[in-house]
């Protein structure tokens, strides 16, 4: 074989590699952090007790930035698992995790906990039973918001994980294979077409995923909405639905979703033959239920011990890394940091503001269900993934590092409020804005009196999340790595990363931490919440 | 509608419509869809506010629930609307899109509220056994005594 | 035997301040094949408790509730209930939420849908099959509530204000309907209980009126109807009887 076509087909091949690697971390978190979610959520939703303790515990650990655990869980899992490969991955399979397990987990409480008390008694009255309950009245109440929040985390996750990908670039022990790593290293050795490639082919993946899997999954989900959300329109079948049916016609076979749903109804069929437990089975299945009780037990105590003298070993390192002169100095900086992040985020936000809010209005009701599907992708594309791309431009602009920093921020926030904006100006009801316009009320006054407030909700609820968002985000647009330069701005994120990858301090790494875990918790409560319910109480549509 | 029909039954045959609306604590607007529905089928005679039971409203409230709906089906597959949507589902393999049957509705009847006339159409539609719908596919199909 | 009996039941919950919250006092009543009950009292005087007590979903903190001789000490089988906000699964069609009605029975499922459909049939909803509950009006609702209900061949029926969330068109069908259910000996439970806070309809229906008192709801008197069916709405005699009752509750 030539020498070019062989250079292009292992170019291929590494690239597809990267991508398979990604995308198989991608789907261990998903699963992962449903088996966490739906057995979490239910729980703190049927018991009272629970969820005074679950529900705390999973606010604060929302409002940890997710990236700024990255480096803290890749010591942690290095220090568990002894090689730094798997180390790596797990901390990488872990972060991504922490991106979608407490918001399934939330959705899974919200939606138990609507269902209505007589549903429940009802069940009792059909003699149900636990298992009956959870297969016919849990899980499916659990469906469209598990769906939808699992289409977003998927798209968040792929925001963390390429983010990841990118950071460990930088040391050789850390390294992982990956499409995020893929693209820039091909940016940073200046081979833009190749990074090109790369980011064509995770669009591709998107693409992909959202219609053999999110875009299905969307549609069955339409059958478990509640009256309450379903007594609005049920809205056009979606583009998927739409090209199947085109399809369909073309060649004349039986839908296809419904041959999709019998073979499923088959399925489980032959699922409830084979495993209806007999007497004797569930005697034994308890058996098993103990003995793998046992197992993990003593495998978390085995490991325990053989790190015992790891854990010394960092004990000690704790200590020192007390003593090291750069921690004070680090720690002095730490308010005007704090100071200088939220600004940076405020300006954000505002730029998100400026260009969400006349977008989404225009949207909302003109655009078609291709358009929305189209925006779907455009969101799902990690911005992370496009980050090397953006540096290469702006960062030789004027003020090209601010501006850089500002730009890559936005991009962790808008599509948050984007969305939320949308459907919040869908919500609402159309006769409402007919009236108005009826009563004379155009332009400015119709905006000030009728459509800003209505939106409000939505406006809080997406900040909130794009605020989330761009806490997040600052973590890799304050330190950004270019050309072997490190560049940085003051702020808290470029700290964190200072104090992982350069000092690795692990205190002072911990201290920022909690500053901005705290920092976060107190805005959410103080300013976030308050609105929220102020607005709730004024605006609101019955 | 079955509902003002056994009251009329009650009042042997005839009555004020406002004595049944002081009866049932309710408006006279509100049962006016109930009395319209009534009317158009043929089951009641309205004349200056009272309201008659025919002798097809008398067969209807003698039968079970199967023969009402046969009766149903009798009386609705003659109206010119459903005689035009079985020929025009009959066209389609015995089916069709909701979407399809407001596109249709649009274009034959352009003065009309084409999706709420759709929403009525599956409603009197699957009383009557005329139509099915399947609404997660969103399709329209022909009943089993159409 | 008595088919039910409820011997001094009291049900009582722990409350924040030292003393429970008495809902339900000193309670003796019986139920036989036949009766057809309706238990009527003030709001808030535990009418609801005391069915969910019965049917076996609510244990009661003092006596005890007999079905066939034997204590109910949890739901009980052959007993159905209907309620008031119809508590329909919404993500099941009007054929699955009938079929759930058997859930608990060990029949075949090809069983299952052929009794669903048949009661499909007698309820009127079909045409209907492939709905879901999203897409009926109210009284269609009830009708699959008291068709999943009924599916199952209760001895026992119990209705929880079935008709309250109705508009009063519907509600007078459907509880022509209902009559029409009790006297059919081939598809009527052995017996009826229902709570209600209409007197009329209490009147209308049943053959006893169990009246309870303000909380905590002890019975003040059990009125026997024996008025002859088909009962006619607007008798005088109806009137009386209602007005009767009325005054005791007031």
């Amino acid at each position: 074989m030539q020498p070019q076509a062989e250079g292009l087909l292992t170019e291929t091949l590494l690239l597809l590699s990267n991508l398979s690697y990604s995308l198989l971390r991608q789907f261990t978190a998903l699963i992962l952090s449903y088996l966490f979610a739906i057995p979490y959520g239910i729980v703190a939703a049927r018991s009272r007790r629970a969820e005074s303790v679950m529900l705390p515990i999973l606010d604060i650990l929302q409002s940890v930035p997710i990236l700024g655990f990255f480096p803290v869980a890749v010591l942690f899992f290095i220090a568990i698992f002894g090689g730094s490969r798997l180390g790596v991955e797990l901390a990488a399979i872990f972060l991504i995790f922490t991106s979608q397990a407490w918001n399934l987990a939330f959705s899974t409480y919200e939606s138990v906990s609507a269902i209505p008390n007589e549903l429940f008694d009802a069940s009792s009255a059909l003699r149900l039973g636990r298992v009956g309950r959870i297969m016919k009245l849990y899980l499916p109440s659990c469906v469209p918001k598990l769906v939808y929040n699992g289409m977003m985390s998927w798209a968040g996750g792929w925001y963390f994980l390429v983010a990841a990908e990118m950071i460990t670039i930088g040391s050789e022990e850390y390294k992982v294979a990956g499409i995020g790593s893929y693209i820039a290293e091909a940016t940073y050795s200046g081979n833009l077409s190749h990074a090109l490639l790369g980011l064509g082919a995770l669009i591709f993946s998107v693409v992909m995923v959202d219609l053999l899997l999110w875009a299905p999954l969307r549609d069955y989900a339409e059958r478990f909405r509640y009256e309450a959300f379903a007594a609005q329109e049920m809205g056009q079948p979606t583009f998927y639905l739409r090209s199947l049916k085109w399809l369909e016609k073309r060649l004349r076979r039986p839908s296809l979703p419904t041959v999709r749903l019998r073979s499923l109804e088959k399925t489980k069929e032959i699922i409830s033959v084979v495993y209806t437990p007999l007497p004797k089975v569930k005697a034994y299945l308890k058996f098993v239920r103990i003995l793998s009780i046992i197992l993990v037990a003593a495998l978390v105590s085995l490991t325990l011990l053989y790190q015992y003298g790891e854990v010394i070993k960092s004990v000690n390192g704790f200590i020192k890394s007390l003593k090291e002169p750069q921690f004070l100095i680090e720690l002095n900086l730490l308010p005007q940091a704090l100071f200088a992040s939220i600004a940076r985020l405020g300006l954000a936000y505002a730029a998100s503001l400026a260009w969400t809010l006349p977008l989404a209005a225009w949207l909302a009701w003109r655009a078609r269900a291709a358009a929305f599907s189209l925006l779907g992708v455009l969101a799902s594309i990690p911005a992370t993934a496009l980050f090397p791309l953006i540096i290469n431009v702006t960062i030789h602009l004027p003020y090209g590092l601010f501006l850089t920093s500002i730009i890559l921020t936005m991009t962790g926030m808008q599509w948050y409020i984007l969305f939320n904006l949308i459907g919040g100006f869908r919500s609402i009801p159309s006769d409402t804005v007919e009236t108005a316009r009826s009563f004379g009320l155009r332009g400015l006054s119709l905006w000030r009196k009728v459509k800003l407030p209505s939106v409000m909700p939505a406006l809080i609820t997406g900040s909130i999340t794009g605020w989330g968002g761009g806490w997040n985000a600052l973590i890799v647009s304050e330190y950004i790595n270019y050309g072997g330069e490190t560049y940085t701005v003051l702020g808290l994120g470029s700290m964190l990363d200072k104090a992982a990858y350069e000092l690795g301090n692990l205190t002072l790494l911990l201290i920022i931490l909690v500053t901005m875990t705290s920092t976060i918790m107190l805005m959410n409560r103080v300013i976030w919440r308050r609105a929220y319910h102020y607005v709730l109480d004024r605006y609101r549509f019955e | 509608m079955a509902g003002l029909l056994e009251i009329l039954e009650d009042y042997q045959g005839k009555v004020d419509a406002a004595k049944i609306a002081d009866e049932l604590m309710l408006e006279l607007d509100d049962i006016l869809p109930a009395i319209e529905a009534a009317e158009m089928l043929g089951f009641i005679k309205v004349d200056s506010g009272d309201l008659t039971l025919t002798d097809k409203g008398k067969k209807y409230l003698a039968g079970n629930s199967m023969q009402r709906k046969k009766i149903l089906n009798q009386v609705l597959s003659r109206t010119g609307l459903f005689k035009w949507l079985i020929e025009q589902l009959k066209k389609g393999g015995n089916e069709m899109s909701k979407e399809e049957l407001i596109t249709l509705l649009e274009e034959e009847m352009p003065d009309v509220d084409a999706a709420k006339m759709v929403k009525w159409i599956i409603e009197w539609g699957r009383h009557a056994l005329i139509v099915r719908y399947d609404s997660n596919s969103q399709t329209i199909r022909l009943g089993e005594l159409a | 035997m008595l088919l039910l009996e409820l011997r001094n039941v009291t049900k009582s919950f722990a409350s924040k301040s030292a003393r429970p919250f008495v809902v339900l006092e000193h309670i003796t009543m019986a139920v036989d094949r036949g009766d057809f009950v309706c238990i009527v009292g003030p709001s808030g005087c535990g009418k609801s408790t005391l069915l969910r007590i019965v049917c076996g979903l609510i244990p009661p903190t003092d006596g005890q509730v007999l079905y066939k001789g034997a204590e109910v000490k949890k739901v009980c089988d052959e007993m159905a209930m209907v309620f008031q906000s119809f508590a329909l699964f919404p993500w099941l069609t009007v054929l699955e939420n009938i079929e759930i009605g058997l859930y608990s029975k060990k029949i075949p499922r090809e069983e299952k849908k052929r009794r669903a459909l048949k009661m499909i049939e007698m309820i009127g909803l079909k045409g209907f099959e492939e709905a879901y509950p999203r897409e009926l009006s109210g009284g269609m609702k009830q009708r699959v509530g008291l068709a999943r209900a009924l599916v199952s061949d209760p001895t026992v029926l119990l209705m929880d204000e079935p008709f309250s969330s109705l508009d009063p068109l519907t509600a007078t069908h459907l509880r022509e309907e209902l009559v029409d259910f009790w006297l059919n000996p081939n598809v009527a439970p052995d017996s009826v209980i229902m709570v209600t806070h209409s007197v009329e309809e209490a009147v209308y229906l049943a053959n006893r009126v169990i009246v309870l008192s303000h909380r905590p709801g002890t019975i003040l008197k059990e009125v026997p109807i024996d008025l002859p069916r088909p009962r006619d709405p607007r008798s005088d005699k109806l009137y009386t009887l209602v007005d009767q009752i009325t005054s005791l509750i007031a």
